[in-house]
């Protein structure tokens, strides 16, 4: 398997300048007690090693770019969960990245934090040229802001653009004749039965 | 001046006083400093099963006639790692499993000093130390492992709060946890078997987790966490040991009860900053 151009070794690994250009954005994340930790601070450490001077300019510019410029006194403990969560890519960003794993990243959001964040990440995905790979139950999301989806169910179901991988008869032949969708006041998605095995 | 105040001063100029002074503050800055990280780590209570069981390793150098000092450092670094494997693999619960081990270390060590008549009347200097009876190898044993922390400590410290905020995050920037972990308990092992000396083995947990506990209540950021938890941590025991030198009270415990009025001011600190807040 080869990722941005570089094989992966036998367990995953990837040299370090290639992981470098990855960041990771865990589905749940909730910093543990009261971390006396601010916002400036937890970017930076996004940063890796270097100077001291570099890694501070460096979150300054992706708390910019992520719209929470305003929050960097702030400690961690004391954001919103949509605030945590604006925070959180402003780390995954403050270095030049080239791809962004997402694992479920509207979890623990309300519709409306989520629909927020997921705009601020495609306006930066065009701008900054990024490759985003989510993992999403959201399927009216995925229609309306993914160039390609792969239906995963232990294994590969379908892939293509969305009017085709989530075409009505695809989401049929995935989820079973129980499938309905969903739509609520803030932004329109499907919640899907549990796949079919 | 008074004649109470001439004598504290003749007293704080004797050099074994110098000397605890100096123990003092060596102690109290690195088991603050460590402490700041610990307390995050939720490692409080397993601090304080490696000093009651450092009894253990002192009764152990006694058993061998070798220097207590030296076989407590290498007992004190194995334990914690054995321990912290037990605890990572274990099913029982860490304070259940951490319990186990320090009562029962401590429940053999004090039968086998039992054994030792010249060293059985001793077992209370042991609990609560005896900071004035640290001798200038102590000093500098205390000195040079300040130095140790603050460089490991200081080279490792974004692994250290990555893996205190959130482990999968941490291994996703490249931080080796299992590594990271296993040294951050050799640090803590080191601090408590050479503090143990001066503090006791009953109080040495207070030393790294008081003065973190009270500086985590005051910080608006990481910097001035661990700073502010250091100088809570030699200035109290500082602060201690004059008190006791100047009321005639044991020295450890007096060390303990300044960090715990640091504490409790921190603690009134904190809340009028909230209620101030909250009222806006």
């Amino acid at each position: 398997m080869r990722l941005l151009g570089h094989a992966l070794g036998p367990r995953g690994e990837l040299p370090l300048a290639v992981r470098d250009q990855i960041a990771y954005l865990p589905q749940l994340f909730a910093p543990r007690g009261r971390l006396p930790l601010s916002v400036a601070e937890f970017v930076a450490l996004g940063f890796g090693h270097g100077r001291r001077l570099q890694q501070r300019a460096a979150a300054d510019r992706a708390l910019e770019l992520c719209g929470c410029a305003d929050l960097q006194r702030r400690l961690l403990s004391e954001l919103s969960a949509g605030q945590l969560k604006r925070v959180l890519l402003a780390f995954c960003v403050v270095r030049p990245r080239r791809l962004l794993l997402l694992d479920e990243a509207q979890a623990g959001l309300d519709a409306q934090a989520a629909e927020q964040f997921h705009g601020l990440l495609f306006d930066l995905r065009r701008a900054q040229g990024w490759t985003v790979l989510q993992v999403s139950h959201d399927l009216e999301m995925v229609r309306r802001s993914c160039d390609r989806v792969l239906c995963l169910n232990r294994t590969l179901r379908c892939e293509g653009a969305p009017d085709h991988a989530l075409s009505p008869a695809q989401l049929e032949r995935l989820y079973g004749r129980g499938y309905v969708p969903y739509h609520h006041h803030h932004h329109q998605a499907q919640l899907p039965l549990q796949p079919q095995p | 001046m008074t004649t109470e105040a001439g004598s504290l001063l003749v007293l704080l100029g004797l050099p074994f006083m110098q000397r605890a002074l100096l123990a003092g503050l060596l102690s109290g800055a690195v088991g603050g400093l460590l402490g700041s990280v610990a307390v995050l780590r939720q490692l409080s209570f397993f601090s304080d099963a490696l000093g009651h069981s450092a009894l253990l390793g002192l009764t152990l150098g006694v058993v061998l006639g070798l220097d207590p000092t030296l076989v407590l450092i290498p007992f004190a670094v194995l334990f914690a790692l054995v321990v912290s494997t037990l605890v990572q693999r274990s099913r029982l619960p860490a304070d259940a499993l951490l319990n186990i081990i320090y009562s029962s270390s401590l429940a053999v060590a004090v039968v086998v000093l039992s054994r030792f008549p010249r060293y059985a009347g001793s077992l209370q200097t042991l609990l609560f130390g005896d900071i004035l009876g640290v001798s200038s190898r102590d000093l500098l044993l205390l000195a040079v492992l300040l130095v140790v922390v603050a460089v490991v400590l200081g080279f490792n410290l974004r692994a250290q709060i990555l893996l205190s905020l959130d482990e999968p995050l941490a291994r996703s920037r490249g931080v080796a946890a299992d590594v990271q972990r296993l040294l951050f308990v050799i640090l803590l092992a080191m601090v408590v078997a050479l503090a143990i000396k001066a503090v006791g083995v009953l109080l040495i947990s207070a030393f790294v987790v008081i003065p973190a506990s009270a500086a985590r209540l005051l910080s608006r950021s990481f910097n001035s966490y661990l700073l502010l938890s250091s100088c809570l941590g030699a200035g109290g025991a500082v602060l201690g040991l004059v008190a006791s030198a100047a009321f005639n009270l044991p020295s450890g415990p007096s060390v303990v009860i300044v960090q715990l009025l640091s504490f409790l001011t921190a603690l009134a600190i904190s809340a009028s900053q909230r209620m101030n807040s909250s009222s806006w």
